[in-house]
Order: C-alpha cells, then structure tokens, then sequence
C-alpha cells in the first residue's frame, strides 16, 4: 500500500515537473532568428569566403604548392629589380575544401577567411573567383 | 414557419463560426507549440503568420485527390465526409448562450455523445477502406481506444446528469448558477478531461496517428481536401469537447460582467490552451499502458465518484 501511494505521488510529482517546465518555456523570448531580416555573426574561427590582401602578396607560390585540390592560380610578371609582381590570383571555390592550409602557410598573412556566408550562386563557374583587395 | 427560419439562420451562425473557429484553432496550435519550443512559429504570411492557414487551405485545395487503386472506393470516399459531419452535428445544442443554441433537445447530452461516438465509425472506415497496413492498423487502435475511453467519458458526466437532473445542456448550465460542478465534481472533470483527450486522439493518447510508428495511421492515404477534412474534424473535436467541458463542469455561459458567450469562449479557450499544453508536455502513450490507464485507472476511479456522488445525494439531497 504504501508502495502504491508512493508510486502515485512520484507520478503526480513528475508530472508537475513536466508541466512547469513547458509552462516556463512558454514565457520564454523565442532563441530562433527571422532569417533574412536579422542575422547572427559567425563564429570568430568560421571559414567564409578565401579573400586576399593583394599589396602583402609576394608570389611566392607557397599557398598554390599546399592547396590539396589544386584549385589556387597565380599569375605573376618578373618586374624590376628581379621582384615577383602579382598579375593575377585565382581561387576555384567549387574545388576549394576549406581546409585552410594556404591560410596558414602563408608567411606575410596575405590570404585570410572573411565571415560571409551567403554565397550561393547560379552557375558552376561564377564560383571561380578573381582575388582582388 | 417562423421558428424554422430562426433555427436556420441560428445554424448559419454557427456554422460560420465554426469554419474560422477551426481555422484559428490550427494557427493558435501551431503558434502555441511554437512557443513550448521557444521558437516563433509561422511569421511570414500576413501579420505573424495570420494568413498561414489561408495559404494552406489554397494549398491543399489546389493539391491532387489521390484515391488508392486497391481502395475500396465508395467507403474511401464517405469516410471523410462521415467524421466531418458528425463534427459538426454536435454543435445543434451546445449552448453558446441562453439563446443562441440551434436547438435546445430535452436529451441533449445524449444527443452529444451519441453523434460524436460517429467519428469511430468514421476513423475506421478510413482506416479499412485505404488498403494499407498502417491505416488498417490505426484505425483499430482508433476504435479500441475511443470505445475503451467512451466508458469513463460517460460515466464521469452522468454525476453531472444527478445534480443537475436534466439531459438538456442549457438546463444543466442554469442549474450551475450559484457554484460551477467542478467544485462539486474535481475527479470528475479531471476524469473527463483526460478520457476527453483520448476521445478526440491527441498527443498522450494518440496512438491511432502516431507518426513514429503508423506514419499518420488511418489518414495515411488521404490527400487535398479529404485529408484537410480530417484535420479541420479532429480540431472541430477538441473544441468540442472543451465547448462540453466548459458546459458541463465550468458552468457555460454563466460569469459576471462580460456578455454570455464571451464567458463561453473564454473558458473553452482555456481548456483548449490546457488541452495544448498537455499536447506539448507528455510522451505518447504505449498501446497496453493506454489500456492499462483506461481500464485499471480511470474506469474504478469514475465508478468510485459516481457511486460517492449517489450517497452525497441520497444523505444530503
């Protein structure tokens, strides 16, 4: 009997658990965001889009000898004082994985990750990118 | 002639009401479980999602109207129409007010569990006409359990036929005036409500539908407006057996200051507002704990208050 009352009373106890719970819930602000119109900031170490900052790039070609996928182009002139000038840095960011080695690699911190995130486009080859700062 | 008319034009009323009555009840649902979940339901559509349901109705009015080949046709095509009637057929005479009831019949109550004991038959013809395993199956739970929970509904409303003696709802409202039932009766609307909730298949007993073992249960093969049939049906449903609740247990119409159906609207949206948060509170139920709950819970505790209630009569009546 007393078994029974106690089976009882731990039943009407959780259930009024239960219910506040919800019932707190139900008065709580809403943790989900109206998309379009307001948006979160990504986390500090979130890989956006490749971006680089053309004056502190030397050509020296390290990023394009890292990059697993092949998918970093370099163009570049000898110019005067037998200096490497960049003409061109292209980034397919349909092969890129994002692992970020030409990031780290890089010596005088030219390529970084910006925090965009909406990056979709309409076709395949909009997705090679000119890298221009 | 004349009274013929006022009750038509009464049913219009209704009727109408009804249509937005539902209409609101799935949005109040969707908004409501939004915020259990502390998130913010429908927004997009209208002022905080207020067209949503205008934009679905389209939706599923415009959606294609599958009948399975194997179906056995006409039973498939009924079986929709058949729970949306007897949805509506309750509302002939709950009392909304003194007067604004279609028809106040002397054996109303009876009346009332007599109809809505039609979605039964209703829910299995849908679930053996689809030709598919889980519709099949969910309609015989559906029957074994709203046969099963229609015992203690019932008699945990005839303590409320003993003390107000009268079947008729607006006479069982006036005989509420000076104290509500459910302070004469506590077990017995908490009795009622909790079979109510297994009559009309929501969440803690809703093994009939249950999604994550019969897909949808007896609704599985319905599509575009048959299955918006037995959706508006089953939220029909619950107002209704709030609407009863409120009639028989929380005194109807009756309360100060604010105009008779107001009162009613306001006490048979708590309930749905209770009713909800149930919904969004308990787990589902498994089948032999339901019948377990039925038969050794609530059956001899609605037996115990009826018998009570009969000795509270009979020494102080």
């Amino acid at each position: 009997m007393g078994k029974f009352i106690f089976w009882v009373w731990s039943g009407i106890y959780n259930l009024y658990l239960g219910f506040a719970t919800t019932f707190k819930h139900l008065f709580r602000p809403a943790i989900t965001i109206q998309y379009p119109e307001e948006k979160s900031a990504p986390f500090p170490a979130f890989r956006g889009n490749l971006k680089l900052r053309r004056d502190k790039c030397t050509s020296c070609l390290l990023c394009v000898n890292y990059c697993p996928n092949y998918c970093i182009d370099i163009k570049y002139e000898i110019g005067e004082n037998k200096r490497k000038k960049l003409l061109n840095y292209t980034v397919d960011m349909g092969k890129c994985m994002y692992c970020g080695l030409c990031v780290e690699v890089c010596p005088f911190s030219a390529n970084y990750w910006d925090q965009s995130y909406e990056r979709s486009v309409y076709d395949r080859a909009q997705l090679i990118e000119r890298k221009d700062l | 002639m004349i009274p013929l008319t006022i009750m038509l034009f009464k049913s219009v009323i209704v009727l109408v009401f009804l249509a937005v009555t539902t209409m609101f009840l799935v949005y109040l649902e969707r908004k409501v479980s939004a915020h259990f979940q502390v998130r913010y339901g429908p927004m997009r559509v209208g002022w905080h999602g207020s067209l949503q349901l205008v934009a679905d109705a389209f939706k599923l009015l415009m959606k294609e109207d599958i009948i399975p080949k194997m179906a056995d046709k006409w039973v498939f095509l009924t079986a929709p129409v058949l729970v949306f009637v007897s949805a509506y057929l309750a509302y002939l005479v709950i009392p909304f007010s003194p007067i604004l009831v279609v028809k106040d019949l002397n054996v109303g109550l009876l009346y009332v569990i007599g109809v809505t004991s039609l979605t039964v038959l209703a829910i299995l013809m849908a679930g053996w006409s689809s030709n598919n395993k889980y519709a099949l199956l969910g309609g015989l739970r559906a029957v074994a359990q709203i046969i099963s929970y229609e015992i203690p509904l019932i008699l945990s409303i005839i303590p409320v036929i003993m003390l107000a003696g009268s079947l008729s709802l607006n006479r069982i409202v006036a005989a509420q005036n000076n104290l509500p039932f459910i302070l004469l009766q506590p077990l017995g609307f908490l009795l009622y409500l909790l079979s109510a909730t297994a009559e009309v298949n929501r969440t803690p007993f809703d093994i009939p539908e249950a999604e994550s073992e019969l897909v949808a249960g007896y609704n599985i093969e319905y599509s575009g407006m048959r299955f918006v049939m037995f959706f508006f049906a089953e939220y029909l449903n619950m107002f209704t057996v709030c609407a009863l609740a409120t009639t028989l247990f929380l005194g109807g119409w009756q309360g100060p200051f604010l105009p008779a159906p107001v009162w009613f609207f306001l006490k048979t949206y708590f309930l749905v507002l209770v009713l909800m948060w149930m919904r969004w509170t308990l787990p589902r139920l498994r089948i032999d704990q339901l019948m377990n709950f039925c038969w050794k819970g609530l059956l001899p505790l609605s037996l115990i208050n009826l018998i009570l209630t009969a000795l509270w009569m009979v020494i102080y009546g």
